[in-house]
């Protein structure tokens, strides 16, 4: 089987296995596309670690793991009828014409950016990376327990990154055992797809602030009985789907050609931001908790500075959810919610105990003995980092700004603050940085050879927060009223409350009071 | 596809009442910080389209097409020398040369640094002329001393193989 139908039938074999416990997670909903194939790699992810620790064959712990989840997804929606499948609904008389299109509308844009980025495709090449650590443990697993385990303790090959963790190499063998093709192409054009699935997943977040802001300038305009300009209602959701469109080129912009030469500094990276967004700056509860829960699985099972980034958001997550239980119910300590970050912590933790468990060969980045004193490598961590980071020059001044002009419209419009995601950023930062400046070897060669691609979620990460605020400063802009009259505004999902009867205008009915307690509740300060 | 619940769930509670500043200096600095971010996004992917759209232009199909060729070739040589799943030994004489052997032997054979487990030791050699790959070529030197040359992969030129990003 040539490259293009073998690497579509991975992908369709992948989502096939994540497709049921991503619909149990998040519902049927456009990012669901993107979240099945990155679902079914976590499960490849488990394979390879069931295939190393119990033996057998990748691919049949693979077609038994995706059962089984199948199985216990079938179970709990049978047990309980509350939980069943969320298939969505059809058009609501109240939904808007944009309500109907802007799934489709924002579908279209993430998806022709995300086709674009992945033209370099045309002339894929094997990164360094890819094949002395990806392809290769892709190799190995699907070579099998025996050669798998006796490869991951050979410490012969210093910079196979042995114990890296195994979704990249275990969905990379799967491909190849279920296709039969057994390229290095396949291999760089799987992970590639990876990639742009995580960037797709991120940039949906920007999709869904945009109508949450679409929505709330709806209600603002029913509350006040006051009619928006022709277009107004629309812009955040207009805005919301241009800057996940821009998101996608950006993303694919920051990891370079390493995006589409088998690296996976991107995907892990992507996932970690979409877990921010979806889990710290929307809501961070039901449908959006399972896409956080998902991006963070495979971000912690792609590689080790994934893991403990994916660890820094699951604290956060856990604290944001723990801090609104208490002051939801004050007085109750939030034991689920605890132990919740608890359980996705220790988790995380598995990969890394059991390479500790198999006595994996170390990783080695850097030959030779630590070179320099801790003050010299962390000025050179930071000259080199700061490099890749320009975006946050951008980023800090205007979240700064905006923080302060546009802190009350962020939450009046049901967007997360945005310390949350500055949070994750600079926990993930200062983990990669501490590495660099603890480490061993020559830190300027090791900076020289891995800061572009370390520094990818930060990038990453400051250009969502930008993006984030895109979206709010055209919804706080979209408040407008041309003229007032008895005008009620009603939007899906949004009850119009009542209106006093006669004419209306701002100075002559002042609008309700703002519920400064329910909106602590969702939008608190980190 | 549309999101929100299901035909038997109910709707989400009302989200709480909502006050956004009506005051036209508001609205404009909030347009203006928009279009500020969404300047930046633009400016940001303008620069990474023109770069993909690069990295899929007729220079580097070329070279992805060189660097696959030529580790195809070493892949080949190799293969004459010594058969799959076999321990071999990779020479650090020249780490760039070394660096280049172990990403064609490491996928195929158990790698060892111990002289006395490997049934041969892999260098790669300079040579022109047919029969080399971009003008190297794979050397086996085994147990008994004896030395063989790699043979069946051939890749004309003497140009240096295509650097790898790292």
């Amino acid at each position: 089987m040539s490259t293009p139908p073998a690497a579509v039938l991975a992908v369709v074999v992948l989502a096939t296995a994540g497709s049921l416990p991503v619909v149990a997670l998040v519902g049927l909903r456009p990012v669901s596309a993107a979240l099945a194939p990155l679902a079914g790699a976590v499960l490849a992810a488990l394979a390879a670690s069931a295939c190393l620790t119990l033996g057998g064959s990748v691919v049949v712990w693979f077609v038994l793991l995706g059962l089984l989840a199948a199985a216990a997804v079938l179970v709990y929606w049978r047990s309980r009828p509350d939980a069943g499948p969320d298939w969505g609904h059809g058009p609501r008389p109240t939904d808007s014409r944009l309500d109907r299109v802007t799934p489709w509308l924002g579908a279209a844009g993430v998806t022709v950016t995300a086709v674009l980025s992945l033209s370099a495709l045309r002339a894929p090449s094997v990164g360094f990376d890819a094949r002395t650590i990806w392809l290769l443990h892709a190799r190995w697993f699907a070579a099998g327990h025996q050669v798998a385990l006796s490869a991951l303790q050979n410490p012969a090959l210093p910079f196979a990154h042995a114990s890296y963790p195994p979704l990249i190499g275990g969905t990379v063998a799967v491909s190849w055992l279920v296709t039969g093709n057994r390229s290095d192409e396949l291999g760089v054009v799987l992970i590639a797809l990876l990639n742009a699935f995580a960037v797709i997943a991120a940039a949906w977040s920007a999709v869904e602030v945009g109508r949450r802001c679409g929505r709330r300038v709806a209600a603002h305009h029913a509350q006040h009985g006051t009619r928006p300009r022709r277009g107004r209602l629309e812009a955040p959701a207009v805005a919301g789907i241009v800057v996940a469109s821009l998101l996608v080129l950006v993303a694919f912009g920051v990891a370079g050609p390493f995006a589409t030469d088998g690296y996976a500094d991107l995907l892990w990276a992507a996932c970690a931001t979409g877990a921010i967004a979806f889990g710290l700056v929307l809501p961070g509860r039901g449908p959006e908790l399972g896409v956080a829960a998902v991006l963070v699985a495979v971000a912690g099972l792609t590689k080790n500075e994934g893991t403990a980034t994916a660890m820094v958001i699951v604290v956060l997550i856990a604290g944001r959810a723990a801090r609104s239980a208490r002051l939801t119910r004050p007085g109750a300590a939030p034991w689920r919610t605890l132990l919740a970050g608890a359980a996705a912590l220790a988790a995380l933790g598995g990969w890394p105990l059991l390479m500790l468990t198999l006595g994996a060969a170390r990783n080695v980045a850097v030959l030779g003995a630590r070179q320099g004193d801790p003050w010299s490598r962390a000025r050179l961590t930071f000259d080199a980092m700061a490099g890749h980071l320009g975006v946050l020059a951008v980023a800090i001044p205007l979240a700064i700004v905006a923080g302060l002009v546009l802190g009350r419209a962020r939450r009046a419009v049901g967007v997360g603050h945005d310390g949350w995601a500055w949070a994750a950023l600079a926990g993930g930062l200062l983990l990669v940085a501490g590495v660099y400046v603890t480490g061993a070897g020559n830190v300027a060669f090791w900076l020289a050879t891995s800061v572009h691609r370390t520094t990818d979620f930060p990038a990453l990460c400051a250009w969502w927060i930008i993006g984030t605020w895109a979206i709010v400063g055209t919804a706080q802009g979209a408040v407008h009223l041309t003229s007032a009259g008895p005008v009620t505004v009603q939007r899906a999902g949004v009850p119009a409350p009542p209106v006093a009867a006669g004419p209306v205008s701002a100075s002559a009915a002042p609008p309700p009071a703002l519920d400064e307690d329910h909106t602590a509740v969702l939008h608190h300060h980190p | 596809m549309t999101w929100g619940p299901g035909p038997d769930r109910p709707d989400p509670p009302a989200p709480p009442p909502v006050r956004l500043d009506r005051s036209l200096a508001l609205r404009l600095v909030g347009l203006g910080l928009a279009l500020i971010a969404l300047g930046a996004l633009v400016a940001g992917s303008v620069h990474a389209a023109r770069s993909a759209v690069g990295r899929a232009g007729p220079v580097a199909l070329s070279s992805a097409r060189l660097d696959v060729a030529y580790y195809g070739c070493l892949a080949a040589q190799t293969g004459s020398l010594v058969g799959p799943g076999l321990v071999v030994d990779v020479s650090t004489a020249d780490p760039g040369a070394w660096a280049t052997l172990v990403k064609v032997v490491a996928p195929r054979d158990v790698l060892t640094t111990d002289e006395g487990r490997s049934v041969a030791l892999l260098t790669l050699a300079r040579r022109r002329g047919p029969g080399a790959c971009l003008g190297s070529v794979v050397v086996a030197r085994y147990r008994d001393g004896s030395v063989r040359a790699g043979t069946g992969g051939s890749l004309p030129g003497d140009e240096a193989p295509p650097p790898t990003p790292l």
